[in-house]
């Protein structure tokens, strides 16, 4: 890593705090989801009865838990792509078709963004309940927030890719 | 047509593929005048599918297993117990590689992990240089068809099939390839005289004393789902705490600073994998509104008269298909729009999903992209050109297996009843 320059070490120190909360919540939600998936085993076959919250719970771990991952994905450039560009091209031209590559993915997931937006604010005015009482707007709120960072992370790769430098740092991405 | 054709050339200029699939769902919203809403409502669709909660779990364990010295103990047990036949090295990194991708997902990791104790060993026991990298780049997407493999899971809960038939059917196609691939190893190193290892109580012994942790996971893994005592997302969370117990507790072979590292880096082949999943949901409900799994089959039945003509185009399309794509995308796409055009030919979805898998596997040997040419080309040290011509007369011999794989569902279904 090198060393901050003049007036970027708040930038980067802002970058690296998100990362590590983004990281720590990805990492926590899989233990849980460990936990959680054995001990229902466990109740079931042992007590005779499961955890009436735990199947659902799974489920919407598995949203968070992929949504995360995929903006964790996007952070170090490793969507599931065709990679032909990259291993037989190079120079400007490879650039070229890489930046513009990151500015359509920023672009379609800057449009899901906004709709997932306008789904759980509708989500918001019915007041749907999931599991165990939480609204289901705070739940759902993982898909716009997950597609604005993805949005952002390939912007700021585009932008880093065209003007020859390599990386940009802006808190969060 | 011309929209697909776009999307087409986008995907292969390297645009990622969730952005491809999501862009034709959009698309496909935005002329068909439903609201562009509907796409968040489908990717949350992701958090409906319990069977879901497998992917993360099997592939965490996955990663937290080969972190450790798991590898090095595999390949030692299956010396001791394989060592003592002619060939038997060859033999030896065969099946402990295709045991150790189905437990670990077959992202590449097989050949990183294994390849770099066997690439050695092979070598220093005479085997020929190329012989020796053939066998590993193949044997790096060996156990594709193995219970609890990644791509067998996926492709059950994209093809709604049920998963503990796909492990079961998945058994005697698995183990065709390995019994070709074996007797292709006996047959090039006929005349050489490898030193056979000699059976040694002592070290069979002490190398099953050394996996004693290791040897209970299939058992309790597979043993819990075939006998319908766990589901195998419960037994997915089983193998996770397992594993996880295994490393950090019993046997410490992994720092505990380590392990954050590894379960993020787990999670986001993961993340990738479930974001085209999401999008996909979006874009296969537009597509079978929109009639295109009846366009698809009229267009094939133009060409196309009976099963045995249709099982050829299929075999040629996934070969292709393979080449370019990786399996997970593979699945999550092509699936759902096959599945129909399949079943008016009579093939049984659980046949269709053997079949896709093993024409797939062949993919990771396959210029252009070949995941494991590149890994072995990298691990090894040699040109691509190089890895390719050596993996070529493997890459045949799988080719055989799934074209008898193809054409002999019997193989496939045999063992469900």
């Amino acid at each position: 890593m090198q060393a901050p320059g003049p007036g970027e070490g708040w930038l980067r120190r802002a970058a690296r705090y998100i990362h590590v909360a983004e990281d720590a919540l990805l990492i926590g939600l899989l233990g849980a989801m460990i936990l959680i998936g054995a001990s229902q085993i466990f109740m079931r076959n042992v007590l005779g009865e499961g955890l009436g919250w735990a199947d659902e719970s799974q489920r919407l771990l598995v949203l968070w838990i992929g949504m995360l991952g995929a903006m964790a994905a996007s952070r170090s450039g490793r969507q599931l792509r065709i990679d032909l560009v990259s291993r037989y091209l190079q120079g400007l031209v490879r650039r070229l078709i890489e930046s513009l590559a990151d500015l359509l993915t920023a672009f379609v997931s800057g449009v899901i963004g906004w709709y997932a937006l306008a789904f759980i604010r509708e989500s918001y005015a019915y007041g749907d309940e999931l599991v165990a009482g939480i609204p289901a707007w705070l739940i759902q709120g993982i898909l716009p927030v997950a597609f604005a960072v993805i949005a952002l992370r390939h912007l700021l790769a585009a932008i880093a890719a065209l003007s020859g430098r390599r990386e940009i740092v802006v808190p969060g991405a | 047509m011309t929209a697909a054709l776009v999307l087409g050339l986008l995907a292969l200029l390297g645009v990622p593929l969730f952005v491809v699939i999501a862009a034709g769902a959009l698309w496909g919203y935005h002329q068909s005048g439903i609201d562009l809403q509907a796409i968040a409502i489908e990717i949350f669709g992701v958090a409906e599918m319990p069977i879901l909660a497998a992917i993360p779990l099997f592939t965490f364990a996955g990663y937290l297993i080969s972190e450790g010295g798991a590898p090095a103990r595999l390949v030692r047990l299956s010396r001791v117990l394989l060592g003592w036949m002619p060939g038997g090295l060859a033999v030896i990194s065969l099946v402990s590689c295709a045991i150790f991708t189905a437990f670990t997902g077959a992202s590449g990791v097989t050949i990183i992990a294994l390849g770099a104790l066997l690439y050695p060993a092979l070598r220093q026991a005479g085997y020929p240089e190329n012989f020796t990298l053939g066998l590993v780049t193949t044997s790096g997407s060996l156990g594709l068809l193995f219970a609890p493999s990644l791509p067998l899971i996926l492709y059950g809960v994209v093809a709604k099939v049920s998963i503990d038939d796909l492990f079961v059917a998945g058994i005697l196609p698995g183990t065709l390839m390995l019994v070709l691939l074996a007797g292709w190893s006996f047959w090039v190193n006929r005349d050489s005289r490898q030193p056979k290892g000699d059976f040694s109580w002592a070290e069979a012994r002490a190398a099953l004393w050394a996996s004693r942790w290791e040897i209970p996971l299939p058992f309790v893994v597979l043993g819990g789902i075939y006998s319908g005592y766990f589901a195998v997302s419960e037994a997915a969370a089983v193998t996770a705490l397992y594993v996880l117990v295994m490393e950090m507790l019993v046997l410490r072979e992994i720092p505990w600073t380590r392990l954050p590292e590894v379960m993020r880096e787990s999670m986001v082949l993961v993340g990738a994998i479930l974001l085209i999943l999401g999008v996909s949901l979006a874009s296969t409900n537009y597509m079978i509104d929109a009639g295109v799994p009846q366009m698809l089959f009229g267009l094939v039945s133009q060409y196309v008269t009976g099963p045995t003509t249709f099982l050829w185009l299929l075999l040629a399309f996934l070969l292709v298909l393979g080449a370019i794509l990786d399996i997970f995308s593979a699945i999550v796409l092509v699936v759902p729009l096959l599945l129909p055009v399949a079943d008016a030919y009579g093939v049984n979805p659980v046949h269709l999903g053997i079949v896709f898998l093993a024409a797939m596997q062949l993919g990771y040997l396959t210029p252009p992209v070949g995941l494991n040419l590149f890994i072995a080309s990298y691990r090894f040290d040699k040109s691509i050109t190089h890895i390719y011509l050596a993996t070529l007369p493997f890459l045949l011999i799988l080719l055989a297996a799934v074209v008898v794989i193809t054409f002999w569902p019997a193989l496939s279904l045999v063992l469900l009843g």
